[in-house]
């Protein structure tokens, strides 16, 4: 069975760092270029491309089809971040809980009850710090070959901009679409959808 | 080194009035160069006509020609596949200078053209509470939750309570958002035949059990303080009803943001 696991360097950092074992430990907060300069990702239209700014990274567990850990079924879909401590980090969706523990990578329902069933862990850039900038371009879609991407700049505040914007590209031109110094490349396109891979991130 | 494709001008040109308008930066000059090449570009064909429209009236909205900007918000939406990001902003356009009988529909409009989008029903929501339409904007909560379930909270909690509590305090207070939109769009009125309109509008925030409305203008600080007493009164005087207990506009000198985000960065 493969498992397919894909934890940042800051959910590592954190374990690597972390002392207490009953206690919390808070996401660290940082300079962010999320997804990293690299990645390969896909987004639905609406969602973020690139973004950048002081932010927390947040883990979604991810289980792609449907389990059992004993009695319990334990329903395909993404699991949402509830906390962490030194031993594992604890995921939820309705009333289940499911905990990955760090060292044996594997999901538990409770002490003993677990699961070497098949997952992956995604980061989602959480809500950026107040007071500090964040740029971020978002896929508008696709008609034709022109790509039409939002750019939204925020200061930690949550009702602006109040004018909207987005820059378009032609496709034919180049599949690197750029802005501000982020440089993405289009992978795939469609008026729904676009997977691409993050060449540079916003120029300071 | 690999070819990259550039943004399309007008798309640019666009970005750059956008930024000029929300960081409330005005570089009149750059605008009236702007306005001149999205009407050529406009006149040759060589960009989409509904960005081309778009700025020409932010350029008419900066440079306070509210019937340019009027006359060009209602070409750029005849189109009927007008993108969502020209309705945002003529949305505010028509804000800003008190139109709101205009704005709605476009508003309306925008949603019933995506109503499966997370961006739009945002944005909806946004523009909805800029422009005081907060019943309006609080009713577009649980849609806009249904789409974004799986997403992270981000700055979504603090947005929502703001509406709902705003709704809450205005609803028990007997206000309406029609009487919020006439209140916004006399205090537009008065602001402008003093000579300083409205560019942006900043946003409700809940103080003290009073809702406020922010405006911002092209003022020092103590015209805003005076023109602040002159909007109180004005109000008073021509709404008989209670409203002024929970509901106040005022104006922000436009470099105020500046201060505020200066203070920030040196933290």
């Amino acid at each position: 069975m493969k498992r397919t696991l894909t934890i940042s360097v800051a959910i590592l950092a954190c374990v690597g760092t972390f002392q207490g074992c009953a206690n919390r430990k808070p996401l660290p907060v940082e300079p962010v270029t999320f997804p990293s300069v690299g990645a390969t990702a896909t987004r639905n239209v609406g969602e973020a491309l690139i973004s950048h700014g002081f932010a927390k990274l947040v883990p979604k567990l991810i289980i792609a089809q449907d389990e059992q850990i004993g009695e319990v079924a334990i329903p395909k879909g993404t699991y949402k971040f509830e906390a962490e401590n030194s031993d594992r980090i604890k995921f939820v969706a309705g009333t289940l809980e499911l905990y990955l523990y760090k060292d044996k990578k594997n999901i538990c329902i409770g002490k003993g009850k677990c699961s070497d069933m098949p997952y992956s862990i995604e980061n989602s850039m959480g809500a950026p710090m107040s007071n500090h900038f964040q740029q971020t371009l978002i896929y508008n879609g696709k008609i034709g070959n022109r790509i039409t991407l939002g750019y939204r700049e925020f200061s930690g505040d949550v009702a602006r901009p109040a004018f909207s914007n987005e820059v378009s590209y032609d496709l034919s031109e180049s599949a690197i679409l750029g802005y501000k110094g982020a440089r993405v490349e289009v992978v795939k396109a469609t008026n729904t959808e676009i997977t691409y891979k993050i060449l540079s991130g916003f120029l300071p | 080194m690999t070819a990259q494709a550039q943004p399309t001008e007008i798309s640019s040109l666009n970005v750059e009035l956008t930024q000029m308008l929300d960081a409330s930066i005005y570089d009149e000059a750059r605008v009236r160069q702007i306005e001149v090449r999205a009407s050529y570009l406009l006149s040759k064909g060589l960009a989409d006509s509904g960005s081309c429209y778009m700025a020409q009236f932010l350029a008419a909205h900066i440079t306070h020609n509210e019937a340019a900007a009027v006359q060009a918000i209602s070409r750029a939406v005849a189109n009927p596949v007008c993108s969502a990001t020209i309705i945002q902003n003529a949305v505010v356009v028509l804000s800003c200078i008190g139109r709101y009988d205009d704005a709605v529909p476009l508003i309306e409009r925008m949603v019933a053209e995506h109503p499966d989008s997370k961006r739009i029903l945002f944005s909806a929501i946004i523009h909805l509470q800029l422009g005081g339409l907060i019943a309006r904007a609080a009713e577009l909560i649980e849609p806009y939750e249904r789409l974004r379930i799986n997403d992270p909270p981000g700055r979504w909690p603090a947005l929502k309570d703001a509406i709902l509590s705003s709704n809450k305090l205005l609803s028990e207070s007997g206000f309406s958002d029609a009487m919020v939109g006439e209140r916004l769009a006399s205090a537009v009125d008065f602001l402008r035949t003093h000579g300083t309109p409205v560019l942006r509008m900043s946003r409700f925030t809940l103080d003290s059990g009073e809702f406020i409305s922010q405006l911002y203008i092209k003022a020092d600080p103590e015209q805003c303080a005076h023109l602040n007493f002159d909007i109180a009164d004005m109000l008073v005087d021509k709404f008989e009803d209670p409203g002024s207990a929970v509901f106040s506009i005022v104006c922000r000198p436009h470099a105020d943001i500046y201060y505020t985000k200066s203070l920030a960065e040196g933290q």
